[in-house]
């Protein structure tokens, strides 16, 4: 029997009432918003039903939520919309690929600059170092809210607090967050939200979402049919028809609304207190051997994520021996290289091994898949 | 009295639908296809337009164009 530890990537398994939505929405909804006829309009009225349930749960209004492929395709749109007109922004030292590599090609093709703010165990510090980049020229803060190597929490509301005082962008990265902490645009001082569909908000594959608070506009990143103001050779400039062309994934939609609902149900916080619970009893019995390290550094907060190595061994090689028995780990770089050079874990053990629980995990699972490490050591 | 609004988008139609049942008006969704605008959303509403214009504003929903329909017509 298979276990999977690897809900950082993607729940699995996914919550009954997931299955049942896309099942009920593959014999019932036809395309959204592109027609006036019964299946099309039973459709219309499901994807506008997932936004306000989205918008209510991240407090935002229901035409600010737009549906995306992943969250990569989110940030992609939010980061080249921002920072189409130029300028310097920040991210910070454990950033995903997903932030990176956007960056990266702007800065490389010269129209605009960046800069790194290292993370510190200490909020304090890490907020100290964001500030202490900021130029005049600075329009956004993109980072992630906890990281997908370490799980580490990053201070995003005092974050938020920061872009609010300087007036430039809080783009956040939701990816690991969203489902496990109660993040909310409003409160937060969150301008643009990306996350994914199909992680801690239970979705399928193929789902993200970019939530704005509308304060600063996003030009599209592609251009298509959006079922509205369609004479016009331009796209519309309201959200979401602006970010949304062509057909939307009415199924996606519907698993993610189900998958949101199935969060609120359960409530944020007991997922949160169970999941970590599981990783707290996971750090004690591999604090116990001598030969793994552990990446959790005192005073630092964690979404339940915890990255491990077997001193000597590559990360990828232990991540395939717990397979064979049946344990999903990811192990390697989790498409965030700037975390692992900052961990040190880029040249014997080629990453670390990641263990992410889901709600769904048990504690006699972990317990032996403890027992295998155990054996591995 | 029936009057006509038309928004500019599938989703603001929905979102204006939702603010005026909850303020006690009986609406119905149509889609409207004008040469110069393409497609679009349109809801027939019972009610007075200045009654409904106000709370479409106080809701800052974004309305094209609100008439009754014996204007329209």
């Amino acid at each position: 029997m298979t276990v999977n530890f690897d809900n950082a990537a993607t729940t699995f398994p996914k919550p009954p009432e997931v299955r049942l939505a896309v099942e009920k929405a593959l014999v019932r909804y036809g395309s959204a918003g592109r027609g006036g006829h019964p299946i099309a309009v039973r459709g219309s009225e499901l994807l506008y039903s997932a936004r306000e349930t989205i918008a209510e749960f991240f407090g935002a209004e229901p035409e600010n939520v737009v549906f995306t492929l992943n969250c990569t395709h989110a940030l992609n749109i939010a980061i080249q919309g921002i920072a189409r007109e130029g300028g310097h922004v920040i991210i910070s030292s454990l950033e995903h690929n997903s932030v990176i590599r956007p960056v990266y090609a702007l800065a490389k093709s010269k129209k605009i600059q960046y800069s790194i703010a290292e993370v510190s165990p200490s909020d304090t510090q890490t907020l100290e170092n964001f500030a202490r980049l900021i130029r005049p020229d600075t329009r956004a803060i993109i980072c992630m809210i906890a990281s997908n190597v370490t799980g580490q929490v990053l201070p995003w509301r005092k974050i938020g607090a920061l872009c609010q005082e300087k007036k430039i962008c809080f783009i956040a990265d939701g990816a690991q967050a969203c489902g496990v902490l109660p993040i909310n645009l409003k409160s937060d001082n969150i301008n643009i939200l990306c996350t994914a569909g199909h992680k801690g908000l239970y979705g399928i594959t193929g789902t993200g979402l970019l939530i704005s608070d509308g304060a600063f506009a996003i030009p599209p990143l592609m251009q298509g049919g959006s079922g509205s103001l369609s004479s016009l050779p331009e796209m519309p400039d309201f959200l979401p028809d602006a970010l949304e062309a062509g057909t939307m994934s009415v199924i996606g939609a519907a698993s993610l609304r189900a998958g949101v609902n199935f969060v609120k149900k359960k409530g944020i916080q007991n997922i949160f207190r169970s999941e970590t619970a599981i990783c707290e009893r996971f750090c004690q019995r591999l604090e116990k051997m001598p030969d793994v390290i552990l990446y959790r550094e005192p005073g630092a907060d964690y979404v339940p994520i915890v990255s491990f190595n077997i001193r000597n061994r590559r990360s990828e090689e232990v991540a395939s021996e717990l397979g064979k028995q049946g344990f999903c780990l990811r192990a390697g770089l989790h498409c965030a290289p700037l975390a692992h050079y900052a961990l040190k874990t880029t040249e014997i053990t080629e990453g670390t091994v990641r263990f992410a629980p889901s709600v769904f995990s048990g504690m006699q699972e972990t317990d032996r898949l403890c027992d295998s490490i155990k054996k591995l050591v | 009295m029936i009057c006509r609004a038309v928004l500019p988008s599938e989703t603001f139609a929905r979102k204006a639908q939702r603010i005026l049942t909850a303020n006690g008006y009986i609406s119905e969704m149509i889609r409207i296809t004008n040469v110069n605008a393409g497609c679009g959303y349109a809801l027939r509403i019972v009610g007075k337009p200045e009654e409904i214009q106000a709370i479409l504003a106080k809701a800052n929903i974004p309305v094209r164009s609100l008439e009754s329909e014996r204007d329209g017509l």
